[in-house]
Order: structure tokens, then sequence, then C-alpha cells
């Protein structure tokens, strides 16, 4: 790895400089430097190299000091962190804390944020669902925010392209709501899990259940070896980072990909505090990056500037790159940047309980669930809410313990197996509409302690989430009532915005430069050198964990990106 | 190279390990959770997993402590440690012996009374310390491994035979 600290301007000006190292960013870190650029890649957090800096990878159970649960200390110094399912003692070390960049809220909004390179590709939960046209035609259709630049069919062989790197196992499963690839083998749906899927098809017409598609390498072909990855080995204990890299992380990917073709440089502890944009050139410039262990500031420089942040860190710097030019922003022309943010909505579960299979249980461990394709009102509003939502759907069977007792009692109690019912659960991942007062913008008085303001955020539910989740509890309890299952149990987790990790919008893509920021290529509108790929790209959010379509988009918009600069018109 | 005087007689074991508690109440709750998790050597007894290492010498007690210490509300790690301190003080009243000085079953039998008694300083006492134990228990390498644990299965299968043990 390199480290620069050269103070001539020829040092440190690059074909492209990447802002981010993580899901996206990495992608646009190793398109660009496998095509010979030379690339510069950005990171605010601390080195995360693969292998070397997972300190709990191969932790047993028992070696965790406090069995995963992080101390109370720590939970109350940082409530925000802590309230991510991941923020355990196998995980912890990975996100960054609360007092960091604080941000206000001017409404409840958990900002999870990682702290290294890599970033939330080491902790995510590796669910990649392509969307389809239907997904696209969302705002145009059904009238809000503003219509996509671009449809499946200008993505599709993007996903492909992706997907075959990253490696996605998956089945076929043939549904137009849902495109297929070309995937690696799938994981095996529990006995329970295909008799909700049959009944589910029985008594449905217009709702599959399938295996989740995931990016888990479930047989390695030539390319994951190529990257130094091997097949998955089904620990589960994926946020740790994976030293086979059995998973797809920036770090055990794309990264090291990347820094192999001796074209890419990655500089750790870079947090950037703007855009530098040239009146004369009428172009962005550089950055402003300030190193977070000496806080000096320094610039670099390049032809091109892909901003891959993460969904509202790439709107803070953009918000915070002002000049004569754009003294709202950059590329803030119209005044909507940091407006119309969304994210996705997990509030509501539902559990129960299966009497069948009672002579069955499950054997060894697999990283993924099922998973319940958007149903409702997918070819046309057929609700009194707009868009609907996906589901996580599993089931499982372990077995209890009687704790009563003391002495040997206790013992032979705790060892006896009791086994109950299989348990199944299901949670809804709903589409939220994007809204010009959902929004984030510069705080005008507190900033941290790099000097640049605070990031304000303004982002709730609406009636329409209401009603949605309304509809999925009364939709699954039919449902699980048809498959048998009893002890139905739909309730509300009480998650506020962000807490889902979704998050996205903000600099939105758009046909036009009056109601966007971003063309259909990811370029800013008046700033065509900036691209931004990450979650502030997007115009609506669909139901699909989004990192795959991130990948794709970025991967896209680079291969565009080096075109344009081969033609010389970056 | 000469190395400081405390590294020579440096091992794992001779670290302090166990904060915020005495010698004697450490050794005190290594007893209290052998008792309460007792070690049993006699194989084919009631359950298969009888015939294992008590709490005590599993070293729960130190993830009790740990516990104890870092995810514990203030009140009830206070009355933990004001209770413990004072369940010498419950054995003398019972057997006239302090609880190191009971046998293996008197010790249980002592337990099981402190499980019994109503007061809520006790009450709060005993759950921390039976939640703890069992939880460091159940979660130990031994009884993981007992149970069938694999670190790194490499499949999964969604549907086996049940074998009831």
């Amino acid at each position: 790895m390199t480290y620069l600290n050269i103070n001539s301007v020829k040092k440190r000006k690059f074909d492209a400089i990447i802002v981010g190292s993580g899901m996206s960013g990495g992608w646009a870190a190793k398109e660009f430097a496998d095509k010979g650029f030379k690339t510069l890649i950005l990171e605010r957090g601390k080195k995360a190299e693969h292998i070397i800096d997972y300190p709990t990878t191969n932790l047993q159970p028992w070696e965790l000091e406090h069995r995963g649960r992080m101390p109370d200390k720590v939970r109350e110094e940082n409530p925000i962190a802590a309230s991510c399912y991941n923020f355990h003692e196998g995980a912890a070390h990975f996100f960054m804390k609360d007092t960091e960049q604080p941000y206000v809220q001017e409404s409840p909004f958990q900002w999870i944020r990682p702290n290294q390179v890599g970033g939330k590709s080491l902790l995510w939960a590796r669910q990649t669902q392509r969307w389809s046209k239907y997904d696209f035609e969302g705002p145009a259709r059904d009238g809000f925010a503003v219509e996509w630049p671009i449809g499946y069919d200008d993505i599709a062989p993007w996903y492909d392209y992706v997907e075959n790197f990253v490696g996605i196992s998956g089945n076929k499963d043939g549904l137009d709501s849902l495109p297929d690839g070309d995937f690696l083998p799938p994981h095996e749906q529990n006995c329970v899990e295909k008799h909700f899927t049959d009944s589910v098809s029985k008594n449905f017409d217009d709702r599959h259940i399938i295996i989740g598609r995931c990016a888990h390498i479930t047989e390695p072909r030539q390319i994951h070896y190529d990257q130094g990855r091997a097949k998955c080995q089904h620990r589960t204990i994926c946020e740790r980072g994976c030293p086979f890299g059995g998973y797809f992380a920036a770090n055990s990917s794309t990264i090291p990909w990347a820094l192999k073709t001796g074209n890419a440089t990655l500089m750790p502890n870079s947090v950037v505090h703007s855009l530098i944009y040239d009146d004369k050139k009428q172009k962005a410039v550089g950055v402003r990056v300030i190193d977070s262990e000496s806080m000096e500031m320094t610039e670099y420089f390049a032809d091109v500037i892909f901003m891959n942040a993460s969904a509202l860190a790439t709107n803070h710097i953009l918000l915070n790159s002002k000049s004569d030019r754009f003294p709202e922003g950059l590329g803030n022309d119209n005044g909507l940047m940091g407006k119309y943010v969304a994210f996705h909505n997990y509030r509501a579960v539902i559990n129960a309980e299966y009497e069948g299979f009672m002579d069955k249980k499950t054997a060894g461990k697999r990283p993924n669930s099922s998973y319940v394709p958007r149903f409702r009102n997918v070819y046309k509003q057929e609700t009194d809410f707009l868009r609907g939502y996906a589901a996580g759907f599993q089931a499982s069977r372990n077995s209890q313990s009687n704790y009563e007792g003391v002495g040997k009692d206790l013992k032979n109690n705790l060892a006896q197996e009791i086994w109950g019912p299989w348990r199944v659960g299901s949670h809804m991942m709903g589409e939220t509409i994007p809204k010009e007062e959902s929004y984030v913008r510069l705080d005008q008085g507190l900033v941290d302690k790099y000097g640049i303001p605070q990031l304000s955020i303004n982002v709730k539910y609406d009636d329409n989430d209401e009603k949605m989740i309304q509809d999925f509890k009364e939709q699954f309890t039919e449902m699980y009532e048809k498959a048998g299952f009893t002890n139905i149990k739909a309730s509300e987790n009480g998650r506020v915005p962000g807490n889902d990790i979704h998050e996205m919008g903000g600099v939105r893509m758009g046909k036009d430069p009056k109601t966007s920021l971003l063309n259909e290529w990811n370029q800013l509108h008046s700033c065509k050198n900036v691209f931004v790929t990450d979650g502030a790209c997007m115009t609506s959010t669909s139901t699909q964990n989004p990192s795959l379509t991130y990948m794709a988009l970025t991967a896209r918009a680079a291969d565009y990106a080096m075109k344009e600069m081969k033609k010389g018109n970056l | 190279m000469s190395i400081p005087a405390w590294a020579n007689a440096w091992t794992p074991e001779s670290l302090p390990e166990i904060k915020n508690i005495s010698t004697e109440n450490a050794k005190l709750l290594n007893m209290l959770v052998e008792a309460l998790i007792p070690k049993t050597d006699t194989p084919g007894a009631a359950a298969p997993g009888a015939a294992a290492p008590g709490a005590g010498e599993m070293e729960v007690d130190k993830f009790v402590m740990a516990m104890v210490n870092d995810c514990t509300p203030d009140n009830q790690r206070s009355t933990f440690t004001t209770q413990l301190g004072l369940v010498d003080k419950f054995s003398m009243e019972k057997y006239n012996e302090s609880f190191a000085e009971l046998s293996a079953e008197k010790k249980t039998e002592c337990i099981s009374m402190i499980s019994m008694n109503e007061a809520p300083s006790w009450r709060s006492f005993f759950g921390t310390l039976k939640r703890y134990t069992v939880q460091g228990y159940q979660s130990s390498e031994y009884i993981m491994y007992e149970n069938g644990f694999q670190f790194a299965p490499g499949f999964y299968n969604g549907c086996v035979d049940l074998v009831k043990s």
C-alpha cells in the first residue's frame, strides 16, 4: 500500500479520483485501474487489509469476552452505531464512533457508518436481487419523484458484468419482477420454507417465494480464484471479514484487484472536505482532503472524480463544495441537492410456529434466507398505497433447553434436547417514496472536528408507509394461515429511518437538469466530470437490497467516463 | 537484554483477569458456579453430557464477572457484589461453616436455599448468577462441541432426520 506525502502538484495529479472505497468505490477503482488509468482511492476510515485486519475472524464463540455483547459503556457512548444488529464484539471495530462526525437529527435518523477501507461491504447482508423494468418504471407510472433516465435494458448487461466477478448464488426463477442472472449454485430452502413456497404458489397466483440471491461463492469460477477468493465455508460470521473471501467485500475483491494493477493508490485516513471547482476550466479539478491523523489539508487533482462516499456522505461533501459558480453546492443549480432522500421500510415483522415436519431438522449453516419478491402493485396500481414491499422469510428449528433447578439437576436439565415446533419469521422491506420534505442539508452553525459543517437530516415515515405496514401484516397473516402456521404474531420493531442502512437519493438521476442533479450516465448535469454512483444517485428506492444496483451503475458509468476521456470530452 | 522483573513471572494465569472483586470473593464465585453446575464423572448418567467438568473448573466465573462488570445495570451489579460478600454469613447461619468449608453436596444445598430466599436482594443476586453461569457454561468450548458445534461446516442441509437422543 502506498502512502503519499509528497508536495509537488504533479505527484498529486491523477486520471481519476474515487471518493470512497466501499461497495461502489471499489468498483470504480477496479474499472479505472484495470484499463490503465492512474487512480487515487480516498477512504476516510482506517486501513483494512484483507485477512490481516480482520482481528476477530477466527475467534470461537467462547473467545469473545462477553459472548458477543458490547459492554454497556460502549453502547451508551455510541447509541447510533449500537442500534445496528452487527454492532457486537465480532464486528464493532468496523463501525464509526458516534462522536467522530456527529450530525443533526431534525427527526430521528440512525446513520450507520463504517470507518475503514471497504466501508459497509464488510458488514452488509449480502442479498443481491436485480431490479426489474417495473422498478425503474415506478416513478413515471405512479407519478412521484421524477422519471428514471434509464431502464432495465440499460443496466442488464452491467448486472451480468458485476455478478460474474462478485459471484452471486441463486436459482433461475423465471420471474419478470426479479430478473435472473448467470448464477452460481443456489442455497437450499429447508423443508418448511419449501412447504411455504408450495402453499403460497397454490393459493396466490401472483406470489412466489424463492431462495435469496446472495453474494456468496457456492462454487468458485476461475474469475474468483483470480481474485484469491475461495468457496464459502458457511461460517455465517461474515461481518467479521471472511478469510476465504467467501462473500463479496471490496477488501477481498475490487480493492486488491485495483492495487494489483499498479495503477491505483489507496489512501486511508483521508477525509474529503470538498471538491475544487475551477471557474475558468468550468469543471471540478480536484478534492480537498484532511488527513484524520495529522489534521492537515492537502489538495489532490484529477480529470474525473467519482463520488462513492455512501449516499449521505456524498450529499454532505457535494453540499460543502461551494464556489462562486456553485454557492449552494457543486452541481446544485436547481436547489434540489439533498432533497428527495428515501430509504427502505423494515418496520414490521411476523413470526409464527409450524408443527409439521416434526421428525426433521436442518444441519450445517446457511448465510442466506428465503426471499419474497414484491407482489403488490407490480403490473398495475391495485391497493390504497403506492408501490410495495419485498420480504425476507426463513424457517429454523433448534433444540431448546430446560433451565430449571440447581446442581446436578440443572446440569442434567441443560443436557436434555427439547425439540419444539419449527419457528418461522419474515421481515418487510418496503419501498418509500422520495419527497422534497425528506432532505439532508448543511447545518448553519455546528461543525465537526474537521471544521466541516454538520449534516442535518430530516427523513420520516409517511402515511403510505403506515398503510404498507398494515398490508404486510394482513397479507402475511393470510399466507401464514393458509400454510398452517400457528401462534402468528405480527409486530412492529420501532426501527427508525436510517437503521435499514438503505438510505438513498439526494443527488438523483433524471432526464431534466431542472428537476434532477445527474444525467443517465450519473454525471452532474452542470459539472460533467463529476460522477455520483453510490446510493445518492437513486431516483427511487424500489424494494431490493441496493448494493448490486450501485455496483452495476458504477461499472456502467466508469465505462462511459473512460470512453469520454479517450475521446477528449472530459 | 534485560526484561522487567514482573515479566519473568508472567503467565496468562497470573494476570488479574477478574476486575472489581476481591481475591476472596473471586474464589467464592468460582465455588458458587461450580456448585450451581457441578462436575459429574459418571458416564451414562441421567443424560449425555452429564459426565462433564463443572462450571467452576471451566472458569465460567470469569465470564460471570465480565458480564457483571460490563453488561449489567449499576444497581444490579452493586447488589450482586454486596450479596456475594454475604454468602459466607448465609452459610455460617445455616451450617455454622463458611461456604468453602461445605461439602460439595452442602454447597449445592446452600445454593438451593439462596435460590428460594424471597428477599429481593437475594433474588436479584441469584438471578444474575444463574443467568450468566448458564450462558457461560452453555457457550463454553466443551459444551458447544458436545452439542455438535461446527465453526465452519461448509454446508447446509435443509431437511435431515431428527434423531432424538
